[in-house]
This record gives structure tokens, C-alpha cells and sequence, in this order.
């Protein structure tokens, strides 16, 4: 296969699409990763994550019965995206206790009613496909919503860098220096709940919360601030996207599932050798 | 202490707050003046940091008036009027950001993004006068407790306050860090307005002026209130070497009327 056969052969539109995506859910992967994990939000966003099954399955049930139809599986994933991060960022904000406990019940809750609606639908929609997702059916719409929400995040995260790293670093600090945290808390819930649906698509509901730890988790252990570690983060989730594709197209296995393997594998090895390198300093 | 300043920076007028319905402050009132360094001294869950906390505005009184630089006519205001030393806040162990990163959110904006030359140079001035240039390129999670408390100091003094707050400095400091915060705030001492919190309720810094006690309770009620107290000198003991050297004992049998420092003046 030569490059030019690459760009232009028509069977190899998928491949393209996925290689595409790979790029465009990286950034997502990079950027939201690395606010979720130093915020210690990567449960809420988990919780989001599986609470979108409910939408799913709640109108491919009602599609299926020929009723309201407006209601797409990606609108009933928006919609139980924005309720879940609503809830949860009410939750988190105003409980003083128990706040884990709503969150996993939303995690739990969202997922069971995906299950039970989908087990209902006539000519039983398999959870799976949309659990692990599949980078290679992405589709040429998808990928422009993903190309305008990373342009998005992209314009936000650099535009309030300094308060976004203040709020997360020392919240009380921030807001007694006169930063909205309360809004930037939800924006950033809103824009992971936005994301998680579009992303369910590359990677599944399951693996998203993987990708947005995993490669951040690794670029902690190196970089030196909160802009390096998206970087390192984004080009971490690149690589392991694309070693997922090439190592599933090679042993002909789901895409998803290997770039997670890949990817904790590769976060377990970092963790290893920052704890070896950290003793032999200390010896030293 | 400067006696012709007397400008009022904090006066607090009948406070209250609960949370909820569990009263923790009642019939608060205490003024300070400009340049005093003032302990605010309490057990611990007396409410030191609900105090503080109004103070810093995160908290609205329910009843009372909390006023500050009443007497500066709106020429110190908002964020960049205060500075806040937090004793702890719960944060990534593993933060990505370098010391002088910490310093520069000191001077952070609700907006802007910009770093210009001048709050540059303020992050250079407040590295220098909480010592710790040693540092500034160090990566925050790799300090110790002492000196991320000093790191904290400097993020204050970046926005070059007028009054600065300190909750619990000393807590869980080596000797070492300990003396050069100390040593950083007696040069701080009567150019700024100064109030520490400590649960130490027997012992202040020989740099404190007034001590503010919370915890005496008040009649039919859980709440408390705050007592001015006067401090002497301990000549008497060699046991404690907190701040830095000398000692300074609260009478706590010796109250002293609040309005009564200002009477001269009227």
C-alpha cells in the first residue's frame, strides 16, 4: 500500500475515518484528561460516561415502538449526558457527605436503564457495541462534530488557562481572588458530558473514562505543568489510539479494547519505573 | 507601633453566622487597626476558620456588618487588598506546577490571561521576601509541608497585600521554615496588617499586638463570641521554642473592652 493508495482508495475509507478520529479524540483525551484527573473529578466523569447507556437505549426503545422520534441515540445521549453532569455537579457542590454514594448510583442507574430498554427493543440491540465502541464505523458527521468541539475546548482551555490551573491547583485561593469556580466547574462537566458522547463512539462507554486517565495519568509523571501534561497527554492518547488500530487491524480484534490495553499497559510501566527512579535518586 | 496611623483595616460589628441551624458565632465585635499583627486564637472548632472565612468573604455574615478599609476612602479593595495564607487545601498530590507557578497565582485575575512585566516583577519581590528563591524552580509536589507553607506565603505577598491572613502557619513545620516565616514577618511587621490564626490558645509570637480569643461561650447558646486579650512577654519558661525564639503569654483573665484603643481618638 503506498501513501498516495492511502489517501484515495475508497476501500480504505474507514481506516481514514478512524485514523481522523484518532487525531481529533486525542485532543479531547489530552486536554480533558489532564483537568479531570488533577481535579479528581475522573468519577464524575465516569459516572457521565455510563449514564449516557440510559439515553441510548431509552430512545432506540421508543424508535423501535415508533414514538417519539425525535429523540436519537445521540440526543437521548446528550440529554442524559447533561442531566447526569447537572446532578452530579449539584451533588458535588452542595453535599457535604454521601456525595460518592449519589455518583455511583447515577453510574449504576444510568447503565441499568440503557440495559433494560435495550433488552426490550425489538431485534435486540447489542450494549456491547456501544459499550467498547468502534473507531472503525465512525462516521463522516461524527467526525465534524468532534473537529468543532475540539475547537472548542482547544479556545477554552487556552483562553482561561490561568484560571482553569488556579481553580483546580487551590479552589478557595482562586474564588478569593475573584474566579467564577463555581462556572468553570460546570463548564468543564458540561463539555466532558458533550464529549463523552461523541467520544462513546471511538472508544465506548466504557473506555472513555480509561482514555481520560490512562495517558494524563502517565504525562503526570513528567511533565512540570498543567500545559505539558495536556501536551504529553494528547500525544500519548495519539499513540496509543493509533497502536490500538494497527494491533487490532493486525490480529483482528476490537479496536477499543486494545487501545485501552495499550494504554494502561503503558501507564503500570511509567508508574514502575517513576517509582524505581524516584528510590535510586533518594540512594543517590 | 505606628500611633498616628490608626485607620481602621477590619472592624467586625455584631456578627453572627450559623451553618444551618447551628449557631457557631454571635455578638462578634472587634475592630484592627492599620499595621497591627493580631492573633485570633481559639480551640480547635471554636469557629477560627469561619472567622476567617468571613473575612475573606466566602462566607456572608447573618446577621452583623463586616467591614474592611473603612477608613481608606476605596483605595484598597477586592482581591488584590488581601492576601490569604491557607493552612491546607486538598489538592492533587501529583499538581504538574513549579513553585514559582504557585507564586504567579497570586496574581491572578478573574479574566485576564495575560503575565504582564509588572506582575513579573511582583512574583521576583514576594520569591524574595518569603526566602524561598532556593525553591522557585522546584516542582510544588516535591516539598515539604514547611516549605509549601512558605511557597503559599509568597503567593500571598505576590499581590503585594495590605492585609494579610494566615491560618495556622506554623502547623507542621520544621524549626527551619518555621524561623524564616517568622523571620519574614516581623519585616512585614507594622507596614501591613497582619492577623494569624492558631489553636494555640497559652502562647502567641512576640510580634502580636492584640489577641483575639474565640471560644468563650455565650449564655443559652452554642455559639461563640470573640474577646480582645492582652499578651506579655514569658520570661519564665524555657520549655517552648515556637516562632522563632520568644514567646508571648495571653492573659486570658485580662479582657479588654473593644472600642477602648480607639477612645483617644474620639
Amino acid at each position: 500500500m503506498t501513501v498516495l493508495n492511502f489517501f484515495t482508495d475508497p476501500a480504505l475509507i474507514f481506516l481514514r475515518h478512524a485514523i481522523i478520529a484518532g487525531v481529533l479524540s486525542s485532543i479531547l483525551f489530552g486536554i480533558l484528561g489532564a483537568i479531570v484527573t488533577v481535579r479528581r473529578i475522573s468519577g464524575l466523569a465516569g459516572a457521565i460516561s455510563h449514564a449516557v447507556l440510559g439515553g441510548i437505549g431509552l430512545s432506540m426503545f421508543f424508535a423501535s415502538k415508533g414514538k417519539l422520534l425525535f429523540l436519537t441515540p445521540v440526543t437521548g445521549a446528550v440529554l442524559f449526558a447533561l442531566i447526569a453532569g447537572i446532578v452530579i455537579g449539584v451533588v458535588s457542590r452542595k453535599a457535604k457527605q454521601r456525595e460518592d454514594t449519589v455518583i455511583n448510583a447515577i453510574w449504576a442507574i444510568g447503565m441499568s436503564i440503557g440495559v433494560l430498554f435495550l433488552a426490550k427493543t425489538p431485534g435486540y440491540v447489542d450494549p456491547m457495541s456501544y459499550l467498547f465502541g468502534n473507531i472503525l464505523l465512525i462516521s463522516e458527521s461524527d467526525l465534524i462534530l468532534l473537529a468543532i468541539l475540539d475547537v472548542i475546548v482547544i479556545f477554552l482551555s487556552w483562553r482561561f488557562y490561568p484560571q482553569i490551573v488556579a481553580s483546580s491547583f487551590d479552589e478557595e485561593f482562586a474564588r478569593v481572588r475573584g474566579v467564577n469556580t463555581d462556572l468553570i466547574f460546570f463548564v468543564i462537566l458540561g463539555i466532558t458530558a458533550i464529549s463523552v458522547v461523541l467520544l462513546q463512539t471511538v472508544v465506548g462507554i466504557v473506555m472513555i473514562i480509561a482514555m481520560l486517565t490512562l495517558p494524563s495519568g502517565s504525562a503526570s509523571y513528567i511533565a512540570r505543568s498543567l500545559a505539558a501534561m495536556i501536551l504529553l497527554g494528547i500525544l500519548f492518547s495519539l499513540a496509543f489510539i493509533m497502536a490500538g488500530i494497527f494491533a487490532s487491524w493486525q490480529t483482528d480484534t476490537p479496536a477499543g479494547a486494545m487501545t485501552v490495553v495499550i494504554a494502561g499497559g503503558f501507564f503500570l510501566l511509567f508508574s514502575v519505573a517513576k517509582n524505581i527512579f524516584n528510590r535510586l535518586r533518594k540512594f543517590l | 507601633m505606628d500611633s498616628k496611623d490608626r485607620s481602621v483595616v477590619v472592624r467586625f460589628s455584631d456578627v453572627s453566622f450559623s451553618y444551618g441551624n447551628i449557631p457557631v458565632l454571635q455578638n462578634v465585635t472587634f475592630h484592627i487597626h492599620h499595621g497591627d499583627f493580631v492573633a485570633l486564637v481559639g480551640p480547635n472548632g471554636a469557629g477560627k476558620t469561619t472567622v476567617l472565612k468571613l473575612l475573606l468573604g466566602i462566607y456572608r455574615p447573618r446577621s452583623g456588618a463586616i467591614v474592611l478599609f473603612e477608613d481608606f476612602n476605596g483605595k484598597y479593595s477586592g482581591r488584590d487588598a488581601i492576601g490569604y495564607v491557607p493552612q491546607s487545601f486538598e489538592h492533587d498530590r501529583v499538581f504538574p506546577v513549579t513553585v514559582r507557578d504557585v507564586v504567579a497565582m497570586g496574581r491572578l485575575k478573574n479574566f485576564a490571561r495575560k503575565i504582564t512585566s509588572e506582575d513579573q516583577q511582583a512574583i521576583d519581590e514576594a520569591i524574595l521576601k518569603a526566602d524561598i528563591k532556593d525553591l522557585s524552580h522546584r516542582l510544588y509536589s516535591e516539598l515539604s509541608g514547611g516549605q509549601r507553607r512558605r511557597v503559599l506565603l509568597a503567593r500571598a505577598l505576590a499581590s503585594d497585600p495590605y492585609l494579610l491572613i494566615l491560618d495556622e502557619p506554623s502547623a507542621n513545620m520544621d524549626g527551619e521554615s518555621e524561623s524564616r516565616l517568622y523571620k519574614t514577618l516581623s519585616e512585614l511587621k507594622g507596614k501591613r496588617t497582619i492577623i494569624i490564626v492558631t489553636h494555640d490558645p497559652e502562647f502567641v509570637s512576640p510580634l502580636t499586638d492584640y489577641v483575639l480569643c474565640l471560644g468563650e461561650g455565650l449564655k443559652n447558646t452554642q455559639a461563640r463570641t470573640v474577646v480582645l486579650h492582652k499578651t506579655e512577654f514569658v520570661s519564665d519558661t524555657t520549655k517552648y521554642s515556637l516562632f522563632n525564639g520568644k514567646l508571648s503569654r495571653v492573659l486570658h483573665n485580662e479582657k479588654i473592652s473593644n472600642p477602648c484603643c480607639c477612645e483617644d481618638k474620639k
